[in-house]
């Protein structure tokens, strides 16, 4: 691993996220976005909202060839993700950070018996939490089934050559709600983390900068931090049971560490990435 | 005003509900320019075609002169008419040994004549059944639709009413009327889409059984107003003007027919497009399949008759007209107007149902995640402020 600390003012930050992340987020900001406008405004034609989004982005016909082309560029954006990390692996920077564990399930238990106060302690986390890698997946899950099925009602003639006709209305069936459900999970989960969480509120903003303080390390991804920190011989690794936020807080230097810790933001783009 | 002077000819002088009309003859042709200046605008042009003498008058079969190997052969914008339309446009001049007389551009009375009283707009009548009839047409209406655009004369369709007093009307009701007009008249002009239309499901029972209830050609086409069908507008429009009966429960019931092919259209890609498309621009040229695609024009079948275009066996022909190339597994691809159901289109159901599910079993644990940690929140913050 690479060091990942760097000294501004005299406080330490992480970089979290890279360059070629970074963008990939935007990319997904812009397309998600767009795709989401255009095409849930699709999916309620008749009502007067949609009527007006669709006359807004010039009629039916261009609100379908902008959500094409923004669909293109999310696969392009996919295609890029997978190769990245591909790349990644072929020189030999394994990681394995995103992948889902045994730990996530205990995680979240951990965090609701602490919400219903339980426990007494948050739950220590790596590099992603389960609700990071949540999100993640989340999304690889719903890109593919998007992709998919917005292929086959893309090209139907080709599809029904080697299926059933049926998939035809089944994938807009499948296309609409699956696309309805990543909107409302974005607008619930993700902007509850990264913008109106009380840690983060109002912007968290590491997936931009790609930086994240070191008291959000300490509090957020005690376990990444300590295995940085320790590597890097700079600081004796904490103690591996579970740690009081408390002492957290204590330990960390000065300033706003909020009394609950959230989600570092930008909900994961990369499993292979950087440190 | 209660003398009218129509021009050019044939001239009808006189007033109001007395009216003399005097009838063309070709030796007076020479005097319409005059006339015409002092005339409040005929709806057909000045003049008329020159009269050719007929050595042969009566002769019934007009092609053997005037076939393409004829001594006189009719013009080539003639070619798709057929010869036993000659007489629905020229009149012959038996009597005279005149030459055939365009109906179109000389007809036996102008559009003006009929006007004096049918531009009246409170000019009605009150049918047997107790429908108001409105008398009144709309001249700047006709004269835009497709007729009036080439100078149709008002008999050339009410080919009975070319004499005031008319003859009495025998029709009980609006659509008995309608249909007897169109029996008699729209079919004379255009044969060969009466030679499909006998054939299709509204045709033969409007041909055979004298159903009413069947569209004839007004209530798709539309009467004093008739629009080129090939228009964007036409097209855009056409599902509502199938609506009119096919979205209507009561005709629905009547006939064993279901009233939700509409809607269920206008849910699908095809409808959904073709109804904004109108909302944005009625001229907008959108090619998405709207009902007459599927099912035909003038040759509508019931859908299980082997002839229709959208019966089981003939159905990927159909759609291979919008998309070449398509498998015969491509027709299903379209749920065929019915709501999916366990039975009919289970993969589309089954999608729905598990969505029905997915999208709370996500969103529900997601909302309870976030109330919970806000909750610890402001406990925390409240223990915090009581020790700080």
């Amino acid at each position: 691993m690479s060091t990942a600390v760097e000294t501004r003012e005299g406080k330490r930050e992480f970089v979290r996220f890279t360059l070629s992340q970074r963008i990939e987020h935007v990319i997904q900001i812009i397309s998600f976005t767009t795709l989401v406008v255009t095409g849930v405004a699709q999916k309620y034609n008749t009502h007067q909202v949609a009527e007006w989004i669709i006359h807004a982005f010039g009629g039916i016909e261009s609100t379908r060839t902008i959500h094409r082309l923004m669909g293109v560029i999310l696969i392009v954006e996919s295609v890029v993700h997978v190769a990245l990390i591909g790349w990644r692996f072929a020189r030999g920077e394994r990681q394995y950070h995103m992948l889902p564990r045994f730990k996530d399930l205990r995680d979240a238990y951990h965090m609701i018996l602490y919400f219903v106060g339980i426990r007494k302690h948050r739950a220590r986390f790596d590099r992603y939490d389960f609700r990071q890698k949540a999100e993640y997946w989340s999304l690889v899950w719903g890109t593919v089934v998007m992709i998919a099925t917005g292929l086959m009602m893309w090209f139907p003639v080709q599809t029904t050559a080697f299926l059933p006709g049926e998939v035809i209305p089944a994938a807009k069936a499948a296309h609409g709600a699956e696309g309805l459900l990543a909107f409302l999970a974005i607008l619930i989960w993700h902007m509850y983390s990264a913008h109106l969480a009380p840690e983060v509120f109002p912007f968290d903003t590491t997936i931009f900068t790609g930086k994240i303080s070191e008291e959000r390390m300490i509090h957020e991804h005690p376990i990444e931090y300590e295995r940085l920190v320790g590597q890097t011989g700079e600081e004796n690794p904490s103690p591996a049971s579970d740690k009081d936020h408390e002492q957290v807080q204590n330990e960390a230097p000065a300033t706003a560490v909020a009394v609950q810790s959230s989600g570092s933001g930008g909900g994961g783009m990369d499993p292979g990435s950087r440190t | 005003m209660l003398c009218y002077l129509f021009a050019p000819r044939p001239r009808v002088v006189g007033p109001l509900f007395c009216l003399v009309m005097l009838t063309a003859s070709p030796a007076r042709a020479q005097e319409a320019p005059a006339a015409s200046s002092s005339s409040p605008g005929p709806a057909v042009p000045d003049g008329e075609p020159s009269l050719v003498p007929h050595t042969l008058a009566g002769r019934a079969d007009c092609l053997s002169c005037h076939g393409p190997a004829g001594a006189h052969p009719f013009p080539v914008d003639h070619a798709r008419r057929s010869n036993k339309t000659c007489t629905a446009c020229h009149i012959s001049t038996r009597s005279t040994g005149g030459g055939a007389r365009d109906k179109r551009t000389s007809p036996h009375v102008t559009n003006n004549y009929c006007l004096a009283c049918h531009g009246t707009p409170t000019a009605a009548m009150v049918l047997p059944d107790g429908e108001r009839l409105s008398l009144f047409i709309d001249q700047a209406e006709y004269e835009h639709s497709t007729h009036g655009r080439s100078h149709m004369p008002c008999t050339a369709c009410h080919t009975a009413q070319t004499e005031y007093p008319h003859p009495p009307v025998t029709a009980k009701t609006r659509r008995e009327l309608s249909r007897g007009i169109v029996q008699q008249s729209c079919f004379s002009c255009h044969e060969k889409v009466f030679e499909q239309f006998k054939e299709s499901v509204h045709g033969k029972a409007l041909v055979e059984a004298g159903n009413v209830d069947v569209p004839g050609c007004p209530d798709c086409h539309g009467i004093h107003d008739i629009a080129a069908p090939h228009t964007p507008l036409f097209r855009l429009e056409s599902p509502d003007t199938c609506s009119k009966c096919h979205a209507d429960p009561k005709l629905a019931e009547k006939y064993g027919m279901s009233a939700h092919v509409t809607e269920s259209y206008l849910n699908d890609f095809h409808g959904a497009t073709i109804r904004l498309a109108r909302q944005e621009d009625p001229d907008i040229a959108s090619y998405k399949a709207v009902c007459y695609d599927c099912h035909g024009i003038h040759d509508i079948r019931k859908v299980e008759d082997p002839a229709s275009h959208v019966v089981a066996e003939q159905l990927v022909e159909t759609c291979r007209r919008c998309h070449p190339g398509a498998d015969a597994s491509f027709p299903a691809a379209w749920t065929s107007h019915y709501e999916p159901d366990r039975e009919r289109w289970p993969i589309v159901y089954w999608v729905n149902f598990a969505y029905k599910i997915l999208i709370p079993g996500v969103l529900g644990p997601m909302i309870l995640y976030i109330l919970l940690d806000l909750v610890r929140a402001v406990i925390n913050r409240m223990k915090g402020a009581k020790h700080g």
